[in-house]
C-alpha cells in the first residue's frame, strides 16, 4: 500500500539532485504529486521530473531561489494557485562554503546561513500560511549530523544546520494545534555532489558502518517522517549517519 | 476624476471592508455581528481588543481570502479594518488607492 494518494502534493526544495532529486522520486513512487524546486540548473529539474513520472508520480519543476523571499513567497503562491493545497514540505535545498572560521568573512558565513538557514525558515513560513488552512501538513528540515558533532571547515554550515534543528522544535510547538507535524532528518555523509572529489576512504574510517550512504537511504526516512506512518512524530530529529554521532 | 469612478471606488472600498469584518468574525469565531465592526474601531487594544495570537489567525484569512501576505512587520496595516482594506486595495492597484493615496 502507497504512503500518498494521487491527490496529496508535495514540495522538494533542492530536488533537481542529490538527497533532493532521490527524495522526490522516492515520493513520486509513493503515488504523490511531487513539485520540485531548482536554482540554476533547469534542465536536470526536467530530467528528474521524468524520474518522478517513470517511478509512477506526477512532477512538476519550479525555479525558485532561496535566498530570495520575492522567490520563494512567488514559487509558494504558484502551487497554492495550481493545486490548492500543500501536505508535505521537505526543505532540503543547502549550500556549503568551506573556510577556518578564524580566516572566513562574514559574507561567506552570511552567504550558507541566508541559504540554509533563512531559506527553511521562509519556506516554512509559507507553508504554514497554506497548511494552518488546511488543518493538516507535515515539514521535514533536512539538517545534517554535522550540526551534532561539528566539522572542521563548516563553522557557517553547522551553525545552519543547528538552526535548523531548533528553529524545527520550536515550528513543531506553533504547529501542533493545527494539526501540522515538523520534523528534522540529520543525515551524516551522502553519495552527492557535496561530498565529490573527496576519497570515500576519507569517511569510511571515521564511520561506524564503515561507508557513506546512498541518496536513496536518506530519502526512504524522509518519507517515511512525511508520511502518516509518523502520525505521532513531532519536533523530532532523526539522525541517519551510519553511526558518527555516537562514535 | 468624475462622480461615478469615485461612486464605484466608495462602493468597492466598503465592499472590501465589510467582507474583511465578516472574516475577522468566522476566523475568530467571534460572538458579534460583523456590522458592529466599525471601518475605523482599532482592532488591538481598546476596541475590539483582538491579541497576538489573533494576528495569526487575521494573517491567514487575509492571506487566503484576499491574497494580501503580511508580516508582524507590517503592524500599521493591522491598526483597524479600513487601514486592512486601503493595503489590500494598494496590493491590487486599485482605483480607490489612485483616488485616496
Amino acid at each position: 500500500m502507497k504512503l500518498f494518494d494521487d491527490s496529496d502534493v508535495v514540495l522538494v526544495t533542492g530536488g533537481s539532485r542529490g538527497i533532493g532529486r532521490a527524495v522526490a522520486i522516492a515520493f513520486g513512487r509513493e503515488g504523490a504529486n511531487v513539485v520540485l524546486t531548482y536554482r540554476n540548473d533547469e534542465a536536470q529539474a526536467k530530467e528528474t521530473v521524468d524520474a518522478v513520472q517513470a517511478a509512477g508520480g506526477r512532477g512538476e519543476a519550479v525555479h525558485m531561489d532561496l535566498a530570495s523571499e520575492e522567490s520563494v513567497r512567488g514559487a509558494f503562491r504558484g502551487l497554492r494557485r495550481s493545486y490548492g493545497r500543500l501536505d508535505v514540505v521537505v526543505n532540503n535545498a543547502g549550500v556549503t562554503s568551506i573556510g577556518l572560521l578564524a580566516a572566513m568573512s562574514k559574507a561567506r558565513f552570511s552567504e550558507v546561513v541566508d541559504i540554509d538557514l533563512a531559506g527553511p525558515f521562509l519556506c516554512c513560513r509559507e507553508a504554514m500560511r497554506i497548511m494552518a488552512n488546511q488543518r493538516r501538513g507535515s515539514i521535514v528540515n533536512v539538517s545534517s549530523a554535522l550540526a551534532l558533532r561539528g566539522g572542521r571547515g563548516q563553522s557557517n554550515y553547522c551553525a545552519a544546520k543547528a538552526g535548523v534543528i531548533s528553529m524545527t522544535q520550536a515550528l513543531a510547538l506553533e504547529a501542533a494545534p493545527y494539526n501540522i507535524r515538523v520534523n528534522a532528518v540529520s543525515p551524516g555523509y551522502v553519495a552527492t555532489d557535496m561530498i565529490r572529489g573527496l576519497p570515500r576512504e576519507h569517511f569510511a574510517e571515521q564511520i561506524p558502518l564503515g561507508r557513506v550512504a546512498e541518496p536513496e537511504e536518506i530519502a526512504n526516512a524522509i518519507v517515511f517522517v512525511a508520511s502518516s506512518s509518523a502520525s505521532y512524530m513531532t519536533g523530532s530529529n532523526v539522525v541517519i549517519d551510519g553511526g558518527i554521532v555516537v562514535k | 476624476m468624475d462622480l461615478e469612478t469615485l461612486k464605484m471606488a466608495a462602493k468597492e472600498r466598503q465592499g472590501l471592508c465589510d467582507a474583511i469584518k465578516r472574516m475577522i468574525v468566522d476566523r475568530l469565531d467571534l460572538p458579534i455581528d460583523p456590522d458592529w465592526i466599525t471601518d475605523d474601531q482599532p482592532l488591538f487594544g481598546r476596541g475590539l481588543e483582538l491579541d497576538s495570537v489573533d494576528t495569526l489567525e487575521l494573517m491567514l484569512g487575509l492571506e487566503a481570502d484576499f491574497d494580501l501576505a503580511l508580516t508582524d512587520d507590517d503592524r500599521a496595516a493591522f491598526g483597524s479594518v479600513g487601514t486592512l482594506a486601503a493595503r489590500i486595495l494598494e496590493e491590487r492597484g486599485s482605483i480607490v488607492d489612485a483616488v485616496v493615496g
